[in-house]
């Protein structure tokens, strides 16, 4: 263990403060004494590997679970095994990965929520909106208290749930993964706004995958592995390979791993062509048989609008998208079903709501991709069960058995059932829109590998992400959106995170 | 190290068929149906004689019929109010047309064809134009009534032609409707599970959205699942008819809701997803023995209602109850966190070695 702080011990300037905290699980001892002190008016993040017991960690420290042993202190008092209510009375407030929001109600609303000001009993409406404005002035939010919900983007609704955190008081705001469902142009505002909750004193104890958005807001740093503290300290006593290590026990290499070229490329068998939907105007993109081609670009630029389009899961106003068959004739895609008998594999980015059945077992969604391409009628349970068993290992899922939930699954091992899904379908084009949205380090990697092996296979793959480091890391061609419009190409190998930036800042 | 998966493998079959929702929400209905009847028997002995066993499964069969139906739609995350009433319709009609002269198969097929292609209309309606089946079938409910009114200018319509075949021949000593009734229910059983078909209906009913992007025609599956309820509930008031000789259009009002009851009995959700034809049947069957041990325990019939409402009121907290149990921590549900507290959690999933613990929150093995 890498202890860099020199004080362990109580101090008046800890917010909120776990000790030696333990908790097990049958057959699994998920916490193994964890402390971990948050000072008053600092930033901290918590790091690790899906399964290295952050969330529990947070869930405890949120009440929302009970300790088998340990203490929690929240500003000096200790608590015995509190619930959620008796640590959100003294000022801790978390923030989830799900929006809590009422999506027909308005901005004001939504900040004040159940402290709605009222006169006579009546609703004080003037009085709200004055309250609310101030609430967000405060944290310098620029949002329209009039505004209803539902036009809102995730990043803005997440800032109402920071307003309202801070309008109940707060004096700690755990956020679990913030940034996980923001772009990189709305972290900006985000970590300006953490800034601002640091500034007014208030605590903050996040989760996050993305080590430069650690060094970049962070004062103190946690690092967890298997259920205990690797590594604590300040950030400044960090590298980011130091943290990686820690994380994974081991160095991981993240750099770009050179593929053979492609020396002659053969013709397309992806032809996105002259395409325009609401918000895609005239888009054109061809991808051959093994290579990997990423779409990327910044909110807005309809990346996974593309996405969608290509595996023919919306239909263009104008252009088409084709799919030349074993005969070299050019099929043009009618619609998702036909796309997928075509060979047309997708992987959206939300797997919870559009890629997986989540209350159902790795066997069920593992063949989906079978199912739905199949033409003989009879489907039996053993068939489903033989199927499965070849395809999961292929795609390197892990998990105890193929009967496993798979809502139970980490982000890497659900986006790696989904993988084996097209594997069973002998896909000669896949579209992957945001394939590590939600992954951690170590499983990007892996996904990344399955991709490239996809391709060595022969597949085509069309990559369309927002995240320029990932595309510099894999892809062979990357081609630059922005508003809906490609503005330009770049091969794989020069297409670093500063020569994205430039080109999509370029006008 | 991540290259030693280990989906190779899978739960023993034993644990498995503990585990399925056959064996989970079957179990206890049966229990109760073996528990009530022995305790009506020991009452009055003929309770369990041959003669009310048979009236029981023929006082069901045309629920059996319509709630066999109602099963593929709620598997598929859908629902259909309207049977009951349109079992009534079909009813009327086939009386009707059989006092107009015609065969009685032709009358049979007739209101087959109807009764599809009314299916047809609201799988279309509820595919194509996204309406939600519950407002659009309770519409369908209101207009069948009417027109089942209209066309037997509100009086029972007695049937020239007696229907035996439909209704009261006996075959192998049993009557042709509890025939018809278990039929039904193996064939959509047969369908369900072993059929791609019966796989496209349960992935709908889990995850439209998703089913749809991986390439399922969801659409079809939905509009194929009205179209077998509607023309086995058009069947089942066929068979209502022949039994009375009657085209009764105030027929079975409670059809719907008990149809649903029945499903919902047998393990499915009205999320989706979930729902099998076998429990259904078994649902079925302890709604009639319910109802026959109330007249034989000369309970007063008013309160046939309340112990229905009560049956499916229990059946969804027990169901509910498991669901909680088996769900991972991290459930943000009040009850989860109370039940957590004051129940031992149930490990989901079982390894294969006991070297093998697997991580109760994200189902893998730790490496």
């Amino acid at each position: 263990m890498i202890d860099v702080s020199a004080d362990g011990s109580p101090s008046a300037a800890a917010a909120l403060q776990l000790d030696d905290i333990t908790k097990s699980f049958p057959g699994v001892l998920a916490l193994k004494g964890v402390s971990l002190t948050v000072r008053s008016g600092s930033v901290h993040a918590l790091c690790g590997e899906n399964g290295a017991g952050k969330s529990t960690l947070i869930k405890i420290a949120t009440g929302a679970q009970q300790a088998d042993s340990g203490t929690i202190r929240v500003g000096g008092e200790i608590l015995d095994r509190p619930n959620r209510r008796q640590v959100q009375a003294r000022g801790v407030r978390a923030i989830y990965q799900e929006r809590q929001i009422a999506a027909d109600l308005s901005v004001a609303e939504n900040v004040l929520l159940d402290r709605l000001p009222t006169r006579f009993g009546k609703v004080d409406w003037r009085t709200a909106r004055t309250v609310a404005r101030q609430r967000l002035a405060a944290l310098e939010i620029d949002l329209d208290v009039n505004a209803p919900v539902r036009s809102l983007s995730v990043a803005q609704l997440q800032m109402i749930e920071i307003a309202r955190a801070v309008s109940f008081d707060a004096r700690i705001v755990v956020m679990d993964e913030p940034t996980a469902s923001l772009s990189r142009h709305e972290v900006e505002p985000l970590f300006r706004v953490v800034n601002r909750l640091r500034a007014a004193g208030v605590s903050v104890l996040f989760i996050s995958h993305h080590l430069d958005e650690v060094f970049q807001i962070a004062d103190d740093v946690t690092v967890m592995r298997d259920g205990a503290v690797v590594a604590q300290g300040p950030a400044t006593g960090f590298t980011t390979a130091g943290v990686v290590q820690a994380m994974f026990g081991r160095s991981v290499d993240i750099s770009r791993v050179e593929r053979a070229s492609i020396a002659v490329r053969a013709a397309p068998v992806l032809c996105i062509d002259s395409v325009s939907t609401g918000r895609l105007k005239n888009v054109s993109v061809d991808v051959a048989p093994g290579e990997i081609v990423a779409v990327t670009g910044g909110v807005g630029a309809g990346v996974s609008e593309l996405a969608r389009v290509a595996a023919g899961g919306r239909m263009p106003s104008a252009g088409w998208v084709s799919i030349t068959d074993r005969n070299g004739v050019r099929l043009k895609i009618r619609g998702r079903r036909h796309a997928l008998r075509l060979g047309v594999g997708f992987l959206p980015a939300d797997r919870k709501r559009q890629g997986l059945l989540l209350e159902r077992s790795v066997a069920d969604n593992v063949v989906l991709g079978q199912q739905a391409d199949g033409r003989a009628p009879v489907f039996t349970p053993r068939r489903v069960r033989n199927s499965a068993t070849t395809l999961a290992p292929r795609a390197n899922v892990r998990a105890a058995t193929i009967d496993v939930t798979v809502g139970t699954l980490s982000g890497g091992n659900q986006q790696k059932v989904m993988i084996g899904r097209w594997m069973g379908v002998d896909c000669k084009v896949l579209i992957f829109d945001e394939p590590t949205a939600g992954i951690d380090i170590a499983s990007k990697f892996d996904i990344y590998a399955e991709l490239r092996r996809l391709a060595d296979n022969g597949a085509a793959v069309l990559i369309c992400s927002t995240d320029f480091q990932e595309v510099g890391q894999i892809a062979d061609r990357v081609v630059v959106m922005r508003s809906g419009r490609i503005i330009g190409e770049v091969a794989g190998n020069r297409a670093t995170e500063h020569e994205l930036l430039e080109m999509e800042m370029s006008t | 190290m991540l290259d030693q998966p280990d989906t190779a493998s899978s739960t023993p079959f034993s644990q498995r068929l503990m585990r399925s929702d056959g064996v989970r929400f079957v179990t206890p209905l049966v229990i109760a149906i073996i528990v009530i009847s022995l305790y009506t028997n020991h009452k009055n002995a003929n309770f369990l004689g041959s003669d009310n066993i048979k009236n029981v499964l023929l006082q069901v069969s045309v629920l059996g019929i319509i709630a066999i139906g109602q099963t593929f739609l709620i598997a598929a995350g859908q629902l259909d109010l309207s049977v009951a009433t349109l079992a009534a319709l079909a009813g009327v009609i086939g009386a009707t047309r059989i006092n107009d002269g015609g065969s009685e198969l032709w009358a049979v097929v007739l209101v087959i064809v109807i009764c599809a292609l009314i299916g047809l209309i609201w799988g279309l309606l509820v595919a194509g134009l996204r309406i939600p089946p519950f407002i659009l079938t309770l519409g369908g409910t209101s207009l069948f009534a009417s027109i089942a009114l209209r066309i037997s200018k509100s009086s029972p319509v007695p049937a020239r032609e007696r229907f035996e075949w439909l209704g009261r021949m006996n075959v192998y000593g049993l009557p042709t409707p509890i025939w018809f009734f278990l039929i039904v229910a193996v064939v959509a059983a047969l369908v369900m599970r072993y059929t791609r078909f019966g796989r496209h209906v349960y992935a709908t009913g889990s995850n439209e959205e998703a089913s749809y992007l991986t390439g399922i025609p969801t659409a079809r599956t939905k509009v194929l699942c009205f179209v077998i309820s509607s023309t086995l509930a058009g069947f089942a008031g066929l068979v209502a008819m022949a039994r009375i000789s009657t085209g009764d259009p105030r027929v079975g009002s409670q059809l719907a809701l008990q149809a649903i009851a029945a499903v919902v009995l047998g393990g499915a959700t009205l999320a989706g997803g979930r729902g099998s034809p076998f429990g259904t049947m078994v649902g079925v069957v302890l709604l009639g023995v319910v109802q026959s041990a109330l007249t034989f325990n000369n309970v007063q019939t008013f309160w046939n209602d309340a112990v229905f409402g009560g049956v499916l009121i229990f059946a969804v907290v027990v169901t509910a109850i498991g669901d909680l149990r088996r769900r991972r921590v991290g459930s943000r549900s009040v009850m989860a966190g109370w039940m957590q507290r004051s129940m031992s959690p149930v490990p989901h999933n079982v390894p294969i070695s006991p070297t093998d613990p697997p991580d109760p929150q994200q189902g893998e093995i730790p490496q």
